[in-house]
């Protein structure tokens, strides 16, 4: 009977060509525009954009321009030449992410000059500031090595002195902060903010879609036909589990679909792991799909219903990730990330495209899901059967 | 074959019924007269199971429908007064999902929607969408989906409300088959014509109270014994003008007496004698239920 009611709403639901053009077409467009805003990205070969770094120097130095020639060389930067006022401006305004001013320092001790490095940084972006800094270390540290060994073993043959140069860079520079990924093939196709993109809004997309799925049986309520189906000798909770039923098979569709888009488009690789990929889509079209006849269990009109999902789907998707990475967040945030449907589903599918997790590492994630999903239906058929005789 | 034992139902402060008692026996057409708001919609939904009496049983079959739920919706057949049909559904794709809800499927289905549709008369539309019927036409889908698995009571909620005259008439005709065949029918309305015409046993129903029940002649046999007369003129008079020692009204240009014809008459017609008007034509009407309605209940049937 179960399946007599599912493969019914399944007809109905084809039949709303435009319900179905948005439930497919909708997600798409926002899998693309978070793609590009997150991801960073177009097709395959697109770069990662290079960071926009103003140089202003104080002083006109033979040290600080072969350190400035050095810094053009990084490839992820972008230098711009411009005067310390104009620069600070700049920054100030948010149209560059930082200036590096450069000048010449006397240390009082010895009497020796050295460069001095001043970073002044627009603090709302602060991940490009962590990878500038980071950089800058970097280039900063071999130039000091560099005049190091220049100044102390200047009449040392010069083979010598750059290989002792170079074993001491690689003992205590390079080596000493080198970024690994922990992913086991991570490439620039599967970077983070990709993932996050895909993931993050096929959820969020997924639990507006399984909403209005669910507003099919308030349309029932309101024409009539759901008095007749209580009338026919059918459990009233058969009707329940039926449009349970229809939304899992549309749930595991649409995802699928954006998956695939995801894959075609912008080349996410999401044939890893088969098994782990359909069994973690299962498992999240179970929970939206359960969330889904919860919220339509505790509704009684299309009004409500709109109302009381828009604040729920917007306040989960905000907390767990679908619209800002969970990375970005404070501490604070991350920890509250897990109460929302959004948090365990986005996690799950990192762990299979991003970590390259096995099964059984991210069985636990789908047994959330599943758990989830279990609480919301258990919820949901005592508030549905009370539901029914209010309709009366 | 229907039995009502001391029902009562209410909606949280509103008490629909109390202690009511009912039976309806089998291959009756039984008809429940009342205005908006009576119960009669109540009476269907405590019998379909959609509803559950707040005390008292409703029996079918001598089961109690709540306890035998599942048995009881097989021999039952419900129309709403609500058009309930899936409006992006053709007629067929219809009646083929609600038939399977009754575990109706293959050739048995299609033969039994393809004699349903003879029936009502829509074969010719079978394969278009409903939201491309008229309202007379929904209506009659809305019927031939209750009759698909057969069955032995079919229960008519306001079944021909807002439809054109044919579609009307041949819900009667689908009605008085239904008789021949043996089932039984409750049919609720407040057209006191259509129970006239369809009803072997009528119930009299206002504010959740049974005022009364029998058949047509039996109603119309308790009706007062004052006699209805309505008398037209040849010229117009004034009302104003018009001093009669009976209760009269106008229906446009007819006069209505409430009076007794032996006793009243001859004075009221010596009063119209007095002011001189001209009878065209007198009539003793026959007592019906809109009279016996406004006897029992102080209202008219439609107020």
């Amino acid at each position: 009977m179960i399946r007599i009611i599912a493969t019914k709403d399944i007809k109905l639901f084809l039949k709303d060509k435009k319900g179905v053009l948005l439930t497919f077409l909708l997600p798409i467009l926002m899998i693309t525009l978070f793609a590009f805003a997150f991801g960073g990205i177009g097709k395959s070969n697109s770069k990662i954009a290079k960071i926009k770094l103003i140089i202003s120097t104080e002083h006109q130095t033979k040290e600080l321009t072969d350190f400035i020639h050095k810094l053009a060389t990084v490839s992820q930067l972008e230098l711009i030449d411009k005067p310390l006022e104009e620069g600070l401006n700049l920054v100030k305004k948010g149209t560059n992410v930082a200036q590096l001013v450069l000048g010449m320092d006397t240390i009082s001790t010895s009497g020796k000059s050295v460069i001095k490095y001043q970073l002044f940084v627009d603090a709302s972006k602060r991940i490009q500031i962590g990878f500038l800094e980071g950089l800058l270390q970097q280039q900063i540290m071999e130039g000091k090595m560099a005049g190091f060994f220049e100044e102390k073993f200047a009449g040392m043959p010069v083979n010598l002195k750059n290989k002792i140069e170079k074993d001491v860079n690689d003992t205590f520079q390079t080596s000493g902060l080198e970024l690994i990924s922990v992913t086991k093939n991570a490439t620039d196709k599967d970077h983070l903010g990709l993932v996050q993109a895909v993931v993050g809004t096929a959820i969020m997309m997924l639990l507006f879609s399984i909403v209005a799925i669910g507003g099919g049986l308030l349309d029932e309520k309101e024409n009539g036909t759901f008095k007749r189906l209580i009338t026919a000798p059918i459990k009233p909770i058969d009707l329940l589990f039926g449009k349970l039923l229809m939304s899992v098979c549309v749930s595991v569709f649409q995802l699928f679909v954006m998956f695939l888009f995801a894959w075609i488009a912008f080349d996410l690789h999401i044939f890893k792991s088969v098994p782990s990929l359909l069994a973690m889509i299962f498992c999240t079209a179970f929970a939206v799909s359960s969330f889904g006849v919860f919220l339509v269990s505790i509704v009684k009109t299309r009004q409500q219903l709109s109302g009381i999902s828009t604040l729920i789907i917007m306040t989960m998707s905000a907390l767990g990730g679908s619209m800002i990475p969970l990375f970005i967040m404070p501490a604070f945030m991350q920890k509250i990330a897990v109460v929302s449907l959004n948090y365990w589903g986005i996690q799950g599918f990192y762990d299979i495209f991003w970590r390259n997790l096995s099964f059984v590492d991210i069985l636990p994630r789908m047994l959330v899901l599943i758990g989830i999903g279990g609480v919301m239906l258990l919820i949901s058929i005592p508030l549905f059967k009370k539901n029914i005789q209010q309709l009366a | 074959m229907i039995q009502f034992k001391n029902v009562s139902m209410s909606y949280e402060t509103n008490q629909v019924f109390e202690d009511l008692n009912l039976n309806i026996s089998r291959g009756e057409v039984f008809g429940l007269l009342g205005p908006n708001g009576a119960g009669k919609s109540t009476i269907m939904h405590l019998l379909s199971g959609f509803l559950q009496a707040s005390s008292g049983t409703v029996l079918l079959n001598e089961k109690d429908v709540v306890k035998n739920s599942l048995l009881s919706k097989n021999n039952l057949g419900f129309v709403p007064q609500d058009i309930a049909l899936y409006e992006d559904f053709s007629a067929i794709e219809n009646l083929r999902f609600f038939g399977s809800l009754y575990g109706l499927k293959g050739n048995v289905l299609t033969e039994r929607i393809s004699e349903l549709l003879a029936l009502i008369g829509l074969e010719s539309r079978k394969n278009d969408l409903i939201k491309t019927y008229s309202g007379g036409m929904k209506r009659r889908i809305n019927i031939a989906v209750a009759l698909l698995h057969n069955p032995s009571v079919v229960l008519m909620d306001e079944p021909t409300v807002g439809i054109d005259p044919q579609s009307r008439n041949r819900i009667f005709e689908i009605i008085e088959k239904l008789q021949q065949r043996g089932t039984t029918v409750v049919y609720s309305t407040h057209y006191m014509e259509e129970v006239e015409r369809l009803c072997t046993q009528i119930a009299i129903i206002d504010k959740g109270r049974i005022l009364a029940k029998g058949t047509l002649k039996e109603l119309l046999s308790t009706a007062s014994k004052t006699d209805q007369i309505a008398i037209s003129f040849q010229n117009r008079i004034s009302d104003f003008k018009l001093k009669l020692p009976v209760d009269f009204h106008w229906e446009e240009e007819i006069l209505l007496l409430n009076c007794n014809k032996n006793e009243d008459l001859t004075s009221v017609l010596n009063a119209l004698n007095l002011i001189g008007v001209k009878i065209a034509n007198i009539d003793f009407l026959q007592p019906n239920l809109e009279q016996l309605f406004m006897e029992l209940t102080g209202t008219n049937l439609r107020d």
